[in-house]
């Protein structure tokens, strides 16, 4: 009897290891096809953000930190190529992040590296159309080293990621800034607060709060944050304006599914019981 | 709610030894699937109770966090001291508390060695240290009763029944698909992973501690980790 038991832990213990190195693996894997800077976070509560900072604070919100750049140095090749490179702000939940593929940046001949920057910049004196600004307007630059100045090459982009002053239902977009003019941009919401948008050029950008009724002239990407992310602070996404609401529905639909199955499965296992 | 009848007072410890020296009273016969049952329909409320108080923001509400931690606690000690699913923190010689908590550690080590490459390489900003006690007692809460919950009374209300290759399955399915109405539907691969892997030091160890541990760990180390 004691060899017996004893057996049966053996092997259950063994079992128990090869399903641990298995499960690392694995683990390792997904976590390699995640955004570099997805939170390891396989349970709990949500890292909580500070308070947003503004450049040009609104009145009534308390005094703030000043808010910080975003800055990244990246390494021409000999070929005239570039790495891929990320670069986030220093806030506790970054007001912005970008992220820049491999080869995407245009350095002029003799650069030896590639300096990108987002910084605050001073609101210009034209408001969005329809909507609030949500955030600060960050100018992306790009600067090569010794000198000159850095384009993308057609058809590359810059993904973008912008956190907004406090979490909303309404729909939020991001808009770029260009010639006196605003510009919406294909918004996807990645985070509680975090929307994520690909540009197609270095200039200022925004998060803008669109009014109620107000035309909405983009559509949402894919809300998987594999896609777009930079930051992938959480990754509750949802589609523009109905999307977190079409996904509620969609989880309490799913619960209750659940629940009755299980509520059936219940009274079957206690019908069995009283039978014997 | 009735699994089993209540033990008769002060014979909680132990009344009859399981199939990994775990006391159990609700084992086997037609008590079990009721159990099973009933726990994850308490798991299902429990949920929808979280998600209902987080309003806005899903992952991030303390309140929500901390009335979780209670619901599944709670239901996990109900289920042990009254109903006789009798799952321990630690396991049968020689897996005490002082080897369950250093393999749980391993394994946290083992979880967070991929996302310490990625931070060493471009660090993503690390949160102060001032604000992780208050946000790190509601973090470790919640896994400490999820593990509670999950490897404890809901392993061994399945394990009696059906083996501990079912309890670890199901219990490795339901961690990943509870965390859904908080992150999103991309966590499941990464959930289930970790999942298994905490079922894993759950069937090495026959307690709650390691995989306890393990969670703990690797939820702690999202602080700094980004």
């Amino acid at each position: 009897m004691v060899v017996a038991v004893t057996l049966t832990g053996t092997m259950r213990s063994r079992r128990g290891w090869w399903i641990v190195a298995v499960s690392v693996l694995a683990a390792w894997a997904v976590i390699g096809l995640r955004p570099a800077h997805a939170v390891p976070l396989y349970d709990g509560i949500g890292f909580p953000d500070e308070p947003y900072r503004w450049l040009q604070a609104p009145q009534g919100t308390a005094k703030t930190p000043a808010v910080t750049p975003a800055n990244a140095t990246v390494t021409v090749s000999p070929q005239g190529s570039t790495d891929s490179v990320r670069a986030f702000s220093a806030e506790q939940g970054p007001q912005i992040a970008f992220a820049i593929r491999q080869g995407a940046l245009a350095p002029p001949a003799g650069a030896t590296s590639v300096h990108l920057r987002a910084v605050a910049t001073p609101a210009p004196s034209v408001a969005p159309p329809q909507g609030t600004l949500v955030s600060n307007v960050y100018r992306l630059t790009a600067t090569a080293a010794p000198n000159g100045t850095v384009a993308l090459h057609p058809g590359s982009t810059i993904i973008v990621n912008l956190r907004s002053d406090k979490a909303t239902n309404d729909v939020v977009v991001l808009e770029t800034f260009t010639g006196g003019k605003w510009t919406q941009v294909a918004t996807t919401r990645v985070g509680t607060d975090i929307y994520a948008g690909t540009v197609p050029a270095f200039g200022d950008l925004a998060l803008v709060r669109m009014d109620p009724g107000a035309q909405v002239t983009v559509t949402a990407q894919s809300a998987n944050p594999f896609a777009t992310s930079a930051t992938g602070e959480g990754t509750n996404g949802g589609k523009l304006g109905q999307g977190a609401a079409v996904s509620n529905t969609a989880l309490w639909v799913g619960a209750g599914i659940i629940l009755m199955l299980l509520t059936a499965g219940l009274v079957l296992a206690r019908r069995r019981m009283s039978a014997r | 709610m009735s699994l089993a009848p209540p033990e008769p007072a002060g014979s909680d410890q132990r009344p009859a030894a399981g199939r990994d020296g775990v006391p159990s009273a609700a084992r086997t016969g037609a008590r079990g699937p009721v159990a099973v049952h009933a726990l994850l329909i308490a798991l299902v409320l429990a949920v929808c109770a979280r998600r209902a108080l987080a309003g806005l923001d899903p992952a991030g509400n303390p309140a929500a966090g901390a009335s979780f931690a209670v619901l599944l606690a709670g239901t996990a000690w109900l289920a042990r001291r009254r109903y006789g699913l009798g799952w321990t923190w630690t396991g049968p010689a020689p897996w005490g508390w002082r080897r369950c908590v250093l393999l749980g550690a391993a394994g946290a080590a083992a979880l967070c060695a991929g996302p310490l490459i990625t931070h060493l390489r471009a660090p993503g900003g690390a949160l102060p240290a001032g604000g992780f006690p208050a946000w790190g007692s509601v973090v470790a809460a919640v896994a400490v009763s999820e593990e509670a919950f999950l490897r404890g009374a809901l392993w061994r209300a399945i394990g009696d029944c059906w083996g501990d290759g079912a309890a670890l399955a199901v219990t490795a399915v339901a961690f990943a698909v509870l965390h859904v109405p908080f992150y999103g539907p991309w966590v499941l691969p990464l959930d289930l992973a970790v999942g298994f892997l905490l079922g894993g030091l759950r069937l090495i160890t026959g307690g709650v501690a390691a995989p306890a541990t393990a969670h703990v760990l690797a939820d702690f180390a999202g602080w700094w980790l980004r």
